[in-house]
């Protein structure tokens, strides 16, 4: 459709005309802001923490954990320096080792979800998942956060509230 | 049904909740023992329906 | 000729004072729009591009993917 309508506004006459190829979804997905009736609507990426620790493959184990308890965290993200999602530490790993490099005590390759996940949906799928934490990134893999299970819970009990106050007869 | 991520025999064939396909682990959980496993597929679907699709218009 | 761009490629022209046009129906485009997007669903295009967009500056036109 769009391919189209940029073909017509060049026959009007405009003469610098661009097509947005991969379109909306391609947005949101990144987590880019939006707007509209949806626009509000609490994703996976608006209830994530930013603050989650991260750590590089190389670093050893035992600086890290200290490092991400001393902040009083019981989850750290392995990242590259573009900060892509290699690993995941959490609570069984951190406790893992002393000199070992991060990347021997990871869990590599963890799932991650888009930031426009519904945050209802996030928290169905943790709880019935016994999953503390998920992290999220961008579409090209970059960290967004990490979602914990409490605030997804919390985010979507609220949202129910909500709804369930608009809809009183 | 148990819900518990962890009871499911370890040498039990897991299968995927929705579709039944076979799978190695879970693509919510990574977990090869997880009660309430969901293939790729199938998740995808689900959270991707978060997103209000399209309606038909004829692209 | 059109030409085809990225996300990021989107956010340089935007910052640059380009015109975001969603081509979709205008029920998808009130659920969620780009920020600062127009509606010109394609059979408005005929009759309201030249009125509310401005031929001098870039325009970037999307729906809601390839395909």
């Amino acid at each position: 459709m769009s391919p189209r309508a940029a073909w017509r506004l060049e026959s009007f006459g405009f003469t610098e005309v661009y097509h947005y190829e991969a379109g909306k979804l391609d947005w949101i997905a990144a987590g880019l802001p939006s707007e509209g009736r949806d626009a509000e609507r609490p994703r996976a990426g608006d209830v994530a923490r930013k603050d989650v620790p991260t750590c590089s493959l190389d670093e050893r184990i035992a600086d890290v954990r200290a490092r991400v308890r001393a902040a009083d965290w019981d989850v750290c993200v392995v990242v590259n320096e573009e900060r892509i999602v290699l690993g995941l530490l959490r609570h069984d790993q951190l406790d893992k080792g002393e000199d070992e490099p991060v990347e021997q005590v990871m869990r590599p390759g963890p799932s991650t979800f888009r930031p426009h996940v519904g945050i209802e949906e996030m928290a169905r799928y943790m709880i019935e998942h016994d999953l503390e934490s998920s992290p999220i990134t961008t579409s090209d893999g970059r960290l967004v956060g990490v979602l914990l299970r409490t605030d997804a819970a919390k985010a979507a009990n609220k949202l129910r509230e909500q709804h369930e106050r608009e809809h009183e007869p | 049904m148990n819900m518990s991520t962890t009871e499911a025999e370890p040498t039990a064939e897991l299968t995927c909740l929705k579709c039944h396909s076979s799978i190695d682990y879970c693509s919510f959980c990574d977990e090869s023992r997880c009660g309430v496993a969901v293939c790729y597929g199938c998740l995808i679907e689900d959270l991707g329906e978060t997103v209000a699709q399209p309606h038909d218009h004829g692209g | 000729m059109p030409q085809g761009i990225d996300r990021d490629e989107v956010q340089r022209l935007l910052s640059e004072g380009a015109q975001l046009v969603e081509v979709l129906p205008r029920e998808e485009y009130e659920e969620e729009h780009l920020p600062g997007a127009i509606n010109l669903p394609l059979r408005k295009i005929e009759s309201e591009a030249k009125t509310r967009l401005d031929p001098t500056r870039p325009v970037i036109v999307y729906c809601w993917d390839s395909a």
